[in-house]
């Protein structure tokens, strides 16, 4: 479940075709549609949310195949359970119980803005991300993001590893000693970065944000259409 | 390549290569050589390095010394087999099974990775599991440990397994190997006799105890570590990822002679051939394409590397 959620968070291999800039604004205009919503119509008021996640999992499956959206569907259960058993503790504690239906929609809720957060990473490269950094004059941070971001891979399974190793060699416990071995590790793996950084001094060479590309449009459109119904006045 | 520089120097290339990567090396060395580059290879495994250098030179205390003749000679001696090693002979006529695994199987991102493996391990066996990088076996270490669970079969052990990982710098989380060893004897049912033996340990292998395990070079952290993992009497499994990855060819021997000494089952993840059969009586577990079956190592080819490096470093195996 939990490397499940880690690949939530990789950009998938494909180029979608967008540019930069609608990938930016359709993962920041679903939060922002998705916050907005609370005041809904009521006539709307469950099925908004099934919408916007329905058109995250449709991209997402395009993107990186039927895997996300089983993983969005899980998320979904988790989180449909961990309401059931808040409101379970809630009627113990003499407090009134939640809906199941309002369980439901809750969790539909979180799993759409837990995904359009994570579209943000999905949709964006490594490389776009170094770019919008460098044009906003961060280019120091833009070289320590790429150099963070190739070794986070190594720095989980040298995790896992110290996470077997550790609690076979003291029997389950202190498992915060862990911490130890990474740490060092981590220096070293540092030293050695920037050894080859003073080595092979390659600059990065930045080439601008894409701000418009012809599938644009279709992520345009949907955007808009799940505004619509946010518009004052705006029935079914 | 890309500033097409003149002399290239690797250091320690074979470190982390299995035969395969070891063999794709070599022909790039052959071509780098035919393209006119001066190569310098700091390597400790450097048997399979001699088919494409023109010289060898050893260095010892500071001192770099052209030896070039010598390792030449030294290769073309014959070496009676494995003269200098031990036997695996314990409790062979009333094995006790220390480990078993039952058609253990195990997926990752919709693959198998592990199909239907079966493994019994005795008291005492000297085990190696070889594959190629990526062939599963860390994951089989970690299942056979008991810390992953195999989405089939089962994996019984009479008592407990310590896991000592390849990056050796995973095992050691204190600030002086005595804390190490005091962490480790902590939960022993002789806390007293561990720590003691422990001690003793660190005295054989000549280490001061005060000092953090980080400080000592890669070759002492991973006999140390092996010792440390078989402290612990309630141990009767340790499980080792790929130990012999930068050791030098003397190094390798001692170390699965201390093994032997820890009077434990030793199971052994390998990537290179060179120490499969080493010493006579070790078990040797193929595991390719997720099927892990036994195969019979046609005699080391180790001791005799080990007898040509102690010859070069005026070194004892």
């Amino acid at each position: 479940m939990i490397r499940d959620l880690a690949y939530m968070f990789i950009q998938s291999k494909r180029d979608p075709g967008f540019s930069t800039l609608c990938k930016i604004i359709y993962s920041l205009g679903l939060i922002a549609v998705l916050t907005a919503s609370r005041s809904i119509s009521y006539s709307l008021y469950y099925l908004y949310p099934a919408m916007i996640l329905s058109l995250e999992l449709a991209v997402l499956s395009w993107l990186k195949g039927y895997r996300t959206v089983v993983n969005g569907l899980k998320l979904i259960v988790v989180f449909t359970l961990l309401g059931a058993i808040i409101s379970y503790l809630a009627v113990l504690a003499g407090m009134p119980a939640i809906p199941p239906s309002e369980m439901v929609t809750g969790a539909v809720r979180l799993v759409a803005f837990f995904l359009a957060f994570t579209q943000l990473f999905q949709l964006l490269s490594v490389d776009e991300w170094r770019r919008i950094l460098a044009a906003l004059g961060l280019r120091d941070q833009a070289v320590i993001l790429t150099l963070l971001l190739s070794q986070l891979p190594l720095t989980l399974v040298y995790f896992s590893e110290a996470l077997v190793t550790i609690s076979l060699k003291y029997r389950g416990r202190r498992m915060s000693a862990l911490v130890t071995p990474l740490i060092y590790h981590t220096a070293l793996l540092t030293r050695s970065r920037l050894e080859a950084l003073l080595q092979y001094p390659v600059k990065p060479s930045y080439s601008g944000l894409t701000l418009f590309r012809v599938k644009d449009i279709y992520l345009y459109i949907m955007l808009a259409l799940l505004v619509l119904p946010l518009i004052p006045g705006f029935t079914v | 390549m890309i500033a097409d520089p003149e002399v290239i120097v690797f250091d320690e290339p074979l470190m982390w290569l299995d035969d395969k990567g070891v063999n794709e090396f070599l022909k790039l060395a052959e071509a780098l050589r035919f393209m006119g580059k001066t190569l310098v290879f700091m390597e400790h495994r450097f048997m399979p390095l001699l088919s494409v250098v023109d010289k060898v030179y050893v260095m010892r205390n500071g001192v770099l010394e052209d030896r070039t003749i010598d390792v030449y000679r030294l290769k073309h001696e014959t070496y009676p087999e494995a003269a200098t090693t031990y036997n695996v002979s314990m409790n062979k006529e009333d094995p006790v099974t220390v480990l078993k695994a039952e058609n253990v199987w195990y997926r990752v991102n919709g693959l198998n990775l592990l199909k239907g493996v079966d493994l019994t391990v005795s008291k005492g066996d000297l085990l190696y599991i070889y594959g190629e990088n990526g062939s599963g076996k860390t994951t089989l270490l970690r299942i056979l440990a008991g810390y992953l669970k195999p989405v089939k079969g089962r994996v019984w052990k009479s008592g407990e397994a310590v896991y000592v990982p390849q990056n050796i710098h995973m095992f050691y989380t204190e600030e002086s190997i005595t804390r190490e060893i005091e962490g480790i004897c902590r939960s022993s049912r002789s806390k007293r006799e561990c720590i003691e033996k422990g001690l003793r340990i660190t005295a054989g292998l000549n280490v001061d105890p005060s000092q953090p395990a980080f400080n000592l070079s890669h070759g002492q952290m991973v006999k140390l570590a092996v010792s440390l993992a078989g402290l612990r009497e309630e141990v009767d499994i340790v499980l080792l990822d790929e130990p012999f990855s930068g050791l030098t060819y003397v190094d390798r021997v001692k170390l699965v002679n201390s093994l032997i000494g820890l009077g434990k089952a030793v199971v052994i993840a390998v990537s290179s051939s060179d120490i499969l059969g080493y010493p006579p009586g070790s078990k040797t577990y193929r595991l390719e394409n997720g099927v892990l079956q036994r195969s019979e190592a046609k005699g080391s080819t180790v001791a005799s590397y080990a007898s040509i490096a102690a010859g070069l470093l005026g070194d004892a195996v």
